[in-house]
C-alpha cells in the first residue's frame, strides 16, 4: 500500500497529465481512461448483478480489488447513469432490467407523427403532458397523487443512487490517487437535438420514416427542443476541465444530405452556445464517422471525441491538431489475439494518435460485459500505455488553442411552459414570497427540469 | 397498528410490485422502500 504522501503525489500527477490535454500543452505521458461498467465489475467480483444493481455499494470490494489490477489514470468501476430503482418506480417502458441483470433500453416510442406541431408549439408542454406518461407509466395523468408520488420517490431514488455512487468512486479515487475529473458542477449530459426526439420520442424507426415523410416538420421540431436540450446539459459552474458527455446516435444511419440539412445545424450551434459560455463537450461518435470528419473539424476547439471505428491515421490528420481524439481501439482485439499482438496493437495506436498531445487512451466502447474482454490482455495493455506512451517533448503547445470569444450565438427561444416557473410564477402563485428566495426556488425548479428531462435522454 | 393506504406501501408489498427476485431482497430493499418512507416522512412534516 503506498503512503498518502505518494497516492498524493500520484494523483496531481494525474491531474495535471489531463488538465495539459485540455489546457492544449503535451504532458508528461498520455492519460489512461479506462473504466468498466457495474455489470461488468460484479462479473469480475463474481457479484450477482441485480443485486449489485439494487445496491453498487456491494461493490466495494470488486472494485477495490480492479484498482489493483488494472492501471487507469481514472476510477475504473463504480459509476452508472441507470439504476433501476427510479425505474422501476415509475413503471418506465424504456429503460428496465432484464432477467439477466443488465439494463435495457428497447426501441419505443413516446411520440406520435401527428404530434409534431405540439411539440413544435409547446415543446416542454408535449413532453410532460405526453411523452413522459407513455414511457413512464406510473406517471399517467389518470390518478394525480400517485403521479406525484411516484415522481416525488423517483427524484429520492435518483439522488440516492447517485450519492452511493459517487461515494463509492470517491473513496477509490482518494484511497488510489485517481484524476478526479472537473470541479463540482461542471460537467453535464445531453443530446444533439434530432437525437433527443429519435432517442424517446420517435424512436430510431419513427425518425428514420420521418427523415423522408415529414422532414421540415423534424427540422422545426430540433429548433423547437434546442433550449431545452442546452438548458439540460448546461453545467452550473464553468471549467476548462468540465465536460458536457453526448452520444451521437443517428448520422451514421443518415443520408449525408439529410445530415447536413436537418442534424447539423442545432447540433453545431448548441456545441458553439456552450462554447461561447467556456464549456467543452464531450462526444461519442457511435459507429463509423469517417464521411463525417470535415464536419466534425468545424466544432469548437477542443471538442473531446471518442470514436468507435475508422482509421486512426485519418482521424488523427484531419482533426488531431483541433479536438482532442480517443477511442478507436477495438475492445473486441482483446478477445480473438494473444497478449503480445494486444499490446503490439496498442503501440500501433498510440504510436499514430499521441504524437502532438490532445489525446488519450481508451478504447472504442465502454467494458459492458466481462464476457466481451480478455481481461489479462485488458491489464497488459493498459499497463504498456502507462510505461511506454511517453512524451519527450511535456509542456510543449499542442494543436489550437481554444478561446470562447471565438463563438457567438443568438439567443435562443427561452423555455415557456406552464410546467417550467419562472419568479414572476412563483410571486403570481404566492405573493407573500420573499425575494430573497429567488435563487433557492429557482435552483429547485432548475432541478426538477434537469430531473424530468433526464428520464428522457 | 398497520399504515394502511393506497398511498402506501410496505415493504413486502414493494417487493411484490417490483418483482424484485429472492437474492436481491438485501440490497434492493433500501433502494425500494428508502423513497417511500421519505416522501411518508416529508408528507407527514407538512401536516405536522
Amino acid at each position: 500500500m503506498s503512503s498518502n504522501k505518494e497516492v498524493k503525489e500520484l494523483q496531481q500527477e494525474r491531474t495535471d497529465i489531463f488538465h495539459d490535454v485540455y489546457d492544449n500543452k503535451i504532458p508528461k505521458r498520455v492519460p489512461v481512461n479506462l473504466t468498466i461498467g457495474i455489470e461488468a465489475l460484479a462479473q469480475y467480483g463474481n457479484i450477482d448483478i441485480i443485486s449489485a444493481q439494487w445496491d453498487i455499494s456491494i461493490l466495494e470490494d470488486a472494485l477495490d480489488q480492479l484498482c489493483q489490477e488494472l492501471y487507469s489514470d481514472v476510477c475504473p468501476g463504480g459509476g452508472s447513469i441507470r439504476f433501476p430503482s427510479y425505474y422501476d418506480l415509475l413503471n418506465s417502458q424504456s429503460f428496465m432490467m432484464g432477467s439477466d441483470g443488465f439494463m435495457q433500453h428497447p426501441e419505443v416510442h413516446g411520440m406520435l407523427p401527428e404530434e409534431y406541431d405540439d411539440l413544435i408549439e409547446n415543446p416542454y408542454d408535449t413532453l410532460i403532458e405526453k411523452v413522459v406518461p407513455r414511457q413512464y407509466k406510473a406517471l399517467s395523468a389518470k390518478e394525480p397523487f400517485n403521479v406525484a408520488i411516484s415522481l416525488a420517490q423517483s427524484i429520492i431514488a435518483f439522488n440516492e443512487e447517485m450519492g452511493r455512487s459517487a461515494a463509492l468512486k470517491g473513496k477509490m479515487t482518494e484511497k488510489y490517487g485517481y484524476y478526479p475529473g472537473g470541479p463540482a458542477g461542471s460537467g453535464g449530459f445531453t443530446e444533439a437535438p434530432l437525437d433527443f426526439i429519435a432517442d424517446q420520442l420517435r424512436g430510431f424507426k419513427g425518425m428514420s420514416m420521418d427523415l423522408r415523410r415529414i422532414p421540415e416538420k423534424v427540422a422545426e421540431a430540433c429548433e423547437a427542443v434546442y433550449p431545452i436540450v442546452l438548458k439540460k446539459g448546461m453545467p452550473t459552474n464553468t471549467s476548462n476541465y468540465g465536460l458536457v458527455g453526448m452520444p451521437l446516435h443517428m448520422p451514421t444511419f443518415m443520408r449525408e444530405k439529410d445530415f447536413e440539412k436537418y442534424y447539423w445545424p442545432t447540433f453545431k450551434r448548441l456545441l458553439e452556445e456552450y462554447a461561447s459560455h467556456g464549456v467543452h463537450v464531450s462526444l461519442f461518435c457511435e459507429d463509423d464517422w469517417t464521411r463525417y470528419l470535415d464536419y466534425l473539424y468545424d466544432l469548437p476547439t477542443d471538442t473531446e471525441i471518442r470514436f468507435e471505428y475508422g482509421d486512426p491515421k485519418l482521424f488523427k490528420e484531419k482533426l488531431g491538431k483541433k479536438h482532442i481524439i480517443t477511442g478507436l481501439y477495438p475492445l473486441t482485439y482483446l478477445n480473438t489475439h494473444t497478449k503480445q499482438e494486444c499490446v503490439d496493437k496498442a503501440k500501433e495506436y498510440i504510436d499514430i494518435l499521441a504524437p502532438g498531445g490532445k489525446y488519450f487512451f481508451t478504447f472504442d466502447k465502454a467494458v459492458v460485459s466481462m464476457q466481451e474482454i480478455n481481461i489479462e490482455n485488458f491489464f497488459a495493455v493498459a499497463e504498456y500505455v502507462k510505461n511506454h506512451a511517453v512524451y519527450s517533448n511535456p509542456g510543449e503547445v499542442a494543436g489550437m488553442k481554444f478561446n470562447k470569444e471565438d463563438y457567438k450565438v443568438s439567443p435562443s427561444r427561452e423555455i415557456s411552459s406552464k410546467y417550467f416557473k419562472t419568479w414572476d410564477d412563483f410571486k403570481e402563485m404566492n405573493p407573500r414570497i420573499s425575494d430573497k428566495g429567488q435563487n433557492r426556488l429557482l435552483e429547485l425548479e432548475d432541478r426538477l427540469f434537469n430531473h424530468l428531462t433526464y428520464l428522457l435522454l | 397498528m398497520e399504515l394502511n393506504s393506497k398511498y402506501y406501501k410496505t415493504l413486502e408489498e414493494n417487493l411484490k410490485k417490483y418483482d424484485i427476485q429472492p437474492k436481491a431482497i438485501e440490497t434492493a430493499q433500501d433502494s425500494i422502500q428508502g423513497p417511500e418512507e421519505s416522501l411518508l416522512d416529508l408528507l407527514s412534516f407538512l401536516i405536522t
